[in-house]
């Protein structure tokens, strides 16, 4: 079963960015800002077009997995992003898609149309909240999206923690408003960023709701047209001592500013015609 | 009579919507002592390069019970089916030829209790469904085949859905992908931007599949079967659906064009249509009735024209859909079965006599809003109002009875579990009858899906789609596994 979430595709273009740093940064390692570290995170170009293939793995607590694999289309256009995500696995719901166009401008509603191939139509779904699941996975739709750097109190934790050996910021995040809250999902955060990067390369959550932590790591990060891409994202919750479950997103066929992306990638008559 | 299921529904939402008793705001002070760790080994499955074929499939096993049937032969359904898709997509070529078959188990048991029109409609089917050829040259797309094509925005209700017939042999019950049936049409699509220009025409006048007579769903079993007149009538020839027009037909065709346009912050389209009336007005031929093998109920299937628009925003966490459509001309059977009475062989012939059919205009309409502001709920409601242009005398069915679906759907446990909850009723008062159906979808592993639920038939005191379903509830289970063979 997969219910398909609004927001679904915003948030796959998301995950992209948030994994993704270009070659060329532009802060100092020696920067003690918390707030123009996550400023210069946030503000990273990551190609205007770009094509990939997705495959999310998820392992409850007894050790069963479930995969979705998924291909992705994405563009920015001047007034936001346009992704196409259509699904490969499971079978079940094979060919259904997911068109979305994401605003810039935060006052305007995004537009999203979902094809399930059993009713042989697309249909337009209104947004919704972005604190739930992402897919049935440890991933929020939070977790995914573009955060506002102004929503959020930053504090320097640690100016020089070590990550597999690797010269990290850590950096402690709290929601300023109730709403900033509510969106993330979060009480508060602690992201580890590279200093060589300027990316994330792991996190740590704490959940609003059910006593609950959340483990992000950033990995597999290779340079893709230049760009500098996590291949490979895992999220594990955990209660108490217990790990309830872990999802293993994994990156395959990436490429920026690919040329075939074009306007016609992103109507209802490319939803409809599926894989 | 409503109070009841409002009452469930409200009861079912509250549940729905309700946190769970163990949840409890975190203290942001809490630690675990965990550690990040090894991130687990996983498989990657995804090929190198996706293969322009594709060969997929679902086998599903449909198991049912009559509640109110246990004495009798409560087993209702024990349908096998398999259906198969091949597929083929490269450059500006698309294939698609999907089959079905279907063996219900049920009809072994107590097999002579069923008439022969039922056995044919119900025991068993191999069929093609979708099969066409697809060209997309440019801005143009031509498709020829065997087809679906889905008109409208509403998903329960919609009046402009006139394009392909489908399976109304078990009302509220029909899965989706067997509820439209695939038609042989020819259709030109212009696209430019977020609009759509489609011209389609229809070859095939096929009206879709329907209760037998006598079979447990029609709603004429009532009037015919359980009369003593009509018993005596009809004896033990095989009572039979007899469609007036032939399958193929040049002057039978049927011609459809829309423009549908999806941009930012809102869908619209304009539809404009010929086509012929699915549900055929009833026609009985006095002559036929003296036929020592079988009594033919003739459908009529007369032509009509519609024109509409329908469009849909969202608002937040709202979306509103709307569908207006005129029906110029539409069919409508006449008759007054209410009169049918065991104790007056007159009154009874004289009901029986006066179906007959009559046609009038109607503007129909939909109002559609689904709310999905609660974590992994949504909750949709549809109202389908017809209004008769002009007055048309004994109607056989209130033409003018608006429709109401309400559906609630909800998953948890990782989505793994989904529970739905639909209700349907036909009247401001159920006058025409009122149903639930009630369901949870468990996720066993990937593409295997189990089962389970209850539907529960509420006919009204008019003549109208549920009248005899009274013993008519069902608990079901089902299993269902899809598969990709290539």
């Amino acid at each position: 079963m997969l219910q398909l979430p609004p927001k679904a595709a915003a948030l796959l273009a998301f995950v992209l960015l948030a994994a993704s740093a270009p070659a060329a940064l532009a802060i100092s390692a020696d920067s003690t800002d918390p707030r123009a570290i996550m400023q210069a995170v946030e503000d990273r170009p990551t190609g205007d077009k770009s094509v990939g293939r997705m495959q999310m793995v998820i392992i409850d607590q007894g050790g069963s997995q479930r995969v979705r694999t998924v291909q992705t289309r994405m563009m920015e256009f001047p007034e936001g992003t346009k992704q196409l995500i259509l699904f490969e696995t499971p079978a079940d719901v094979r060919n259904t898609g997911l068109l979305t166009v994401d605003y810039d401008d935060g006052a305007k509603v995004d537009d999203q149309w979902l094809y399930l191939p059993s009713l042989r139509k697309s249909t337009r779904i209104s947004s919704s909240e972005r604190s739930g699941a992402f897919m049935g996975s440890d991933f929020s739709f939070s977790d995914m999206a573009s955060r506002s750097v102004a929503d959020y109190d930053y504090t320097m934790v640690e100016q020089s923690a070590k990550v597999s050996g690797e010269d990290c910021w850590l950096i402690e995040a709290r929601p300023r408003t109730d709403r900033a809250k509510e969106e993330s999902g979060y009480v508060k955060s602690q992201v580890w960023v590279s200093k060589s990067k300027v990316m994330p390369v792991q996190s740590k959550h704490w959940v609003r709701e059910g006593k609950k932590l959340k483990y992000m790591k950033f990995e597999e990060i290779r340079s893709v047209g230049g760009i500098l891409v996590a291949h490979k994202i895992s999220a594990r919750t955990v209660s108490g001592k217990t790990a309830l479950s872990t999802t293993v997103i994994t990156f395959s066929d990436l490429r920026f500013g690919d040329s075939t992306v074009s306007d016609s990638d992103f109507t209802q008559r490319r939803l409809e015609q599926g894989l | 009579m409503l109070r009841r299921p409002i009452a469930l529904l409200s009861l079912l939402v509250i549940a729905l919507t309700a946190p769970p008793i163990s949840q409890a705001r975190a203290d942001d002070s809490e630690d675990d002592g965990f550690d990040f760790g090894e991130t687990p080994q996983v498989h990657v499955l995804v090929p190198a390069e996706p293969s322009p074929w594709a060969f997929t499939g679902f086998l599903r096993s449909d198991e049912a019970v009559w509640l109110e049937r246990f004495k009798d032969n409560p087993l209702a359904k024990a349908r096998q089916s398999l259906d198969l898709a091949l597929s083929y997509k490269k450059g500006i070529i698309r294939l698609l030829l999907t089959g079905h078959g279907e063996y219900d188990l049920a009809y072994l048991a107590q097999r002579d209790s069923y008439d022969k029109p039922t056995l044919r409609a119900y025991e068993w089917q191999v069929t093609t469904r979708e099969a066409f050829v697809a060209l997309s040259l440019g801005r143009v797309e031509l498709t020829a085949g065997r087809q679906i094509v889905a008109w409208g925005e509403g998903d329960a209700l919609s009046p402009l859905d006139v394009v392909n017939p489908r399976d109304m042999r078990e009302p509220g019950l029909a899965d989706l992908d067997d509820l439209r049936l695939a038609v042989l049409a020819t259709r030109v699509g212009w696209f430019r931007g977020a609009h759509r220009l489609e011209a389609m025409i229809i070859h095939e006048s096929d009206f879709g599949y329907r209760p037998a007579p006598l079979s447990d769903y029609s709603p004429f079993r009532a009037v015919i079967d359980d009369n003593p007149i009509a018993r005596d009538l009809i004896g033990d020839r095989e009572v039979t659906w007899e469609h007036k027009q032939r399958r193929f037909a040049l002057a039978q065709q049927e011609g459809l064009l829309r423009w549908v346009m999806k941009g930012a912050g809102l869908d619209a389209g304009l539809y404009l249509a010929s086509v012929l009336d699915d549900q055929g007005v009833v026609s009985i031929d006095t002559a036929d009735l003296a036929d020592e093998k079988r009594v033919p109920i003739g459908l009529d299937h007369r032509r009509y024209t519609v024109f509409g628009h329908s469009g849909a925003r969202s608002f937040g966490d709202f979306l509103l859909k709307w569908e207006a459509g005129v029906e110029l001309r539409r069919p409508f059977t006449t008759g007054r079965l209410d009169d049918f009475d065991p104790d007056n062989p007159l009154a009874s012939a004289a009901a029986l006599s006066s179906l007959g059919h009559a046609a009038g205009d109607l503007l129909n309409t939909m109002l559609g809003l689904t709310y999905s502001g609660v974590t992994d709920l949504t909750l949709a409601l549809e109202i389908s109002k017809p209004w008769l242009l002009g007055d048309i005398d004994d109607l056989l069915i209130d033409a003018s009875a608006p429709f109401i679906a309400l559906r609630a759907s909800y998953t948890t446990l990782r989505e793994r579990l989904r529970l739905d909850a639909a209700f349907s009723m036909i009247g401001w008062k159920a006058e025409l009858g009122w149903l639930i159906r009630a369901q949870a979808t468990w996720a066993v592993r990937d593409a295997l899906q189990l089962q389970a639920g209850v539907i529960t038939y509420h006919p009204g005191d008019d003549f109208g789609p549920l009248t005899g379903l009274e013993r008519h509830d069902r608990l079901f289970v089902g299993l269902r596994w899809d598969f990709q063979i290539l």
